[in-house]
């Protein structure tokens, strides 16, 4: 039964692959054309860092007021992104030995400076009009401080317990590398302000037990500060990019040298023309039927379901095989011009086998889909051409899905958004491919069981 | 040879629905045995129901009703036992161009459960039978028309089955190919003993290879016997056929033929009105096709009708000298004769009062 069912799937294999004018299109041209777009995109090695990522921040805390021990968390904040306002607060925010500490250490290029880089932060009144800003692809990110937030993580004589209030980061999907970063730098921060607050409060405590054991030191202690000459500078804890940015600066980097527009537009056009291959040797089926050789493995003694199966396995072994060289294909390309031999899909190999067949999974399937849906095989090559270049045009093969805006949900009706999207996820070492896993792979198994029903009633095999 | 039915047809019915709803019966009710170790063949014209009947009985097509067995096992409840036992040649080259014969019977060999040595050996020895084997690395779609038909015979031997169908092998291949073809048959019964279902609209193809015929026509089984036996079914009379032209033509002239001359059974007369072939419209000269051989004729310009007699005469050659005779008494200048001797064309026009080809 195997045999006759790998016999079905090898020869309509072996008739894909060795069909010259067939390998141009399904190889050939979709790596020129990647190219082509990608160098067009520029960045094309990853050398270019990202910038000016749009983020609107809104800070709805109040400062403390004079005197207070709270300590002005949400303008730390603001002003890790927005340095003017840093400069204008410079009363609330004492840097003291930490300000000459960090700037002896990293001269000019601070962290604050890589930040005004790195972002370009609109400070609004509003929540929702930032993430109206977001919604409309204004803003990769908004971050929304809410009322309160210095206070609840502040440790204070009177209110010694600290009750976080959260940080609202609200991303745009269809900005998922951007909206991460800023997700990333404020994480950073608020764990920084906490480290801060931690300090604070261990140092205090370990001066009141040691009063205690001690009334001499205790004294001694109250005496220092009431004359004034025991000043403690907690300040470093509190510093933005003192210590947790430059290490979200360093992870940023790493991002950023991932980036490739190889990698959006190679998988995109990858997965789109990976939709004509299948379309066509799905269409096989109805081909086979006008010149006979269907018919002839009828009259044998194969049992249709099996004939059906072999087309199936062979739909997806062709599609995943057209993949697989595709990304092979793009490593090369990209390592050429980079000059250096690396895999541009990052390296959870596991992760990109899986997503290979996943997306093999949901092309096949389409595949299938159209071809069962056309009662000819011109039908079913123009049904499948058209829903190929609807998910192609959709899925990002030509242009970033972004700019779609309100309408990006769209491009969720694409199986070629959800493959590309995922490669880009992989390749930018994020590893949450699992929604793309599963929807692929379940588009991928629901087509195919569509398609098997259609074929079986109309009596096609 | 013996006379055990290799193939039961019993009931064969099937019935297609058109677009606009009406129900079409391509077969209705066909009743059939065909007995192990002959050629039987099914003769009819096109669209006389014989590739349906046939894809019934190879499990193509599922029937309306009834069923067909060979060797015991029923093509609808036990397609796979009776598939085993059987070998396609469709009318059609099934064959993938791109391969080469040798990977086209392999792959279809692989199909029949052939593998390994025995897949080698299989192909190997159906390859030297349609003489392919040194072209066997050839892509198909190098072959010239003959070649490609060896090779679609071919598939269907490959599992050396005890029982081919072989639908219309012949259409559209030259004269040495078609040759070819019908030695391959008379090998296949001769050297290796298999039973041969051969379907065709030529006449000639049935009378030289088969041990019976099945005569089709509009789905239905019209005669069936030795070509002996349906010979006798007209009476094993030569035709005569006199063409005169627009001449009128008295009842008493048939009668004369009728009652003096010796032999003769039957004469009849008609007439065909002469329409111009398209596209000789103006020529001088009438040319029509000739409705009885499908030639084209030239007759004279203005003859607007053509007359024939008909004349059935068991000994066709000695009653001709007489009936000129008659003819010339009666003033009916004969413009041509021919004589033609029983056959199976004769048998089909006899009992449909049509030509196989019409």
């Amino acid at each position: 039964m195997l045999r006759k069912i790998w016999a079905i799937a090898s020869i309509n294999i072996y008739t894909t692959f060795t069909d010259r004018n067939l390998l141009i299109i399904m190889i050939v041209t979709p790596l020129i054309l990647a190219t082509i777009i990608s160098l067009a995109f520029g960045n094309m090695g990853g050398s270019s860092p990202i910038t000016n990522i749009p983020v609107a921040i809104v800070n709805l805390d109040t400062p403390p007021v004079e005197g207070s021990q709270v300590v002005d968390s949400s303008g730390s904040l603001v002003s890790a992104f927005i340095p003017a306002i840093n400069e204008a607060n410079t009363d609330t925010v004492a840097l003291g030995a930490c300000d000459a500490v960090q700037r002896a250490d990293s001269d000019e290029t601070t962290a604050n400076t890589y930040l005004t880089d790195l972002t370009e932060a609109t400070l609004l009144d509003d929540p929702a009009a930032a993430k109206a800003g977001v919604d409309q692809g204004d803003y990769a990110a908004a971050v929304i401080i809410p009322a309160g937030f210095s206070e609840s993580i502040s440790y204070t004589q009177d209110d010694p317990a600290i009750t976080p209030l959260a940080i609202e980061v609200y991303g745009d999907s269809a900005q998922p590398i951007s909206a991460g970063i800023i997700r990333s730098i404020v994480e950073g921060f608020t764990n920084q302000l906490l480290t801060g607050q931690i300090t604070i409060a261990s140092t205090i405590g370990t001066m009141i037990d040691r009063a205690r054991q001690n009334p001499a030191f205790g004294l001694g202690f109250a005496a220092a500060a009431g004359n004034g000459s025991f000043q403690p500078d907690f300040a470093c804890a509190f510093t933005p990019g003192f210590n947790t940015i430059q290490i979200e600066q360093q992870s940023v980097t790493g991002k950023q040298a991932d980036f490739n527009p190889l990698v959006v537009f190679g998988s995109a056009q990858a997965v789109f023309f990976a939709l004509f291959t299948a379309n066509g040797v799905a269409a096989s089926i109805i081909e086979e039927r006008r010149q006979w050789t269907l018919q002839r493995m009828v009259v044998s003694p194969t049992p249709r379901v099996l004939i059906l199966t072999g087309k199936l396995i062979a739909t997806f072994l062709v599609v995943m095989l057209q993949l697989a060289f595709l990304f092979i294909g793009f490593t090369v390309i990209g390592s050429l011009l980079e000059g250096e031999v690396k895999s541009v899909w990052g390296n959870d190999w596991l992760a990109i086998i899986g997503l290979i067949l996943a997306t093999s999974a949901a092309t096949a399937g389409v595949g299938m889909f159209t071809a069962a849906i056309g009662k000819t095989a011109e039908q079913a090559n123009w049904i499948g051409s058209i829903v190929s270049m609807l998910m192609g045009i959709l899925g990002g093969a030509f242009f970033a899905v972004g700019v779609l805006g309100n309408f990006e949900w769209v491009t969720r009706l694409s199986v070629v958004r959800w493959g590309s999207e995922g490669f880009t996820k992989l390749a930018s070492g994020q590893g949450d491919i699992g929604l793309n896993l599963v929807f692929l792979a379940l588009i991928g198994m629901a087509l195919f069981a569509v398609s098997l029903t259609v074929f079986a009633r109309r009596q096609d095999i | 040879m013996s006379k055990q039915a290799l193939v039961e047809v019993r009931g064969l019915k099937k019935t297609f629905k058109r677009k606009d709803g009406t129900v079409v019966e391509a077969v209705k009710g066909i009743d059939l045995d065909i007995y192990r170790g002959e050629v039987f063949s099914l003769l009819g014209p096109n669209g006389a129901g014989k590739s349906t009947t046939i894809s019934m009985m190879s499990g193509l097509l599922t029937p309306t009703e009834g069923d067909a067995c060979i060797g015991g096992f029923s093509i609808t409840n036990q397609p796979l036992e009776a598939k085993k036992l059987l070998g396609v040649v469709p009318q059609e080259i099934a064959l993938y161009p791109t391969l080469t014969a040798r990977q086209n019977l392999e792959f279809f060999g692989r199909l029949y459960g052939l593998h390994g040595r025995e897949l080698a050996a299989s192909v190997d020895e159906t390859l030297e039978f349609i003489d392919l084997r040194d072209r066997q690395k050839d892509r198909v779609d190098t072959f010239s028309g003959g070649m490609k038909r060896r090779v679609n015979i071919g598939v269907g031997l490959l599992h050396k089955p005890q029982l081919v169908y072989m639908d219309e092998p012949t259409v559209g291949v030259d004269p040495q190919s078609r040759r070819r073809i019908l030695d391959t048959v008379i090998r296949l019964q001769q050297d290796r003993k298999m039973t041969v279902l051969y379907t065709t609209h030529l006449m000639e193809e049935s009378q030289e290879l088969s041990n019976r015929v099945g005569i089709i026509d509009h789905g239905q089984i019209i005669a069936l016997g030795t070509v002996g036996e349906l010979i006798q079914k007209v009476g094993e009379e030569d035709r005569l056929v006199f063409n005169v032209g627009e001449q009128p033509i008295s009842e008493a002239l048939l009668a004369r033929f009728q009652t003096e001359v010796p032999g003769v059974t039957k004469a009849t007369y008609e007439t065909v009105e002469l329409k111009p072939v398209a596209g000789m419209e103006e020529s001088a000269e009438l040319v029509v096709e000739k409705r009885s051989t499908g030639q084209m004729v030239v007759v004279r310009s203005g003859q607007v009708k053509d007359g024939t007699i008909v004349v059935y005469a068991k000994r066709g050659r000695k009653a001709l000298p007489d009936l000129l005779r008659i003819a010339n008494e009666m003033g009916v200048d004969v413009l041509s004769v021919e004589v033609r001797e029983p056959d199976l064309e004769a048998v089909f026009l006899h009992l449909t009062g049509r030509a196989l080809r019409d």
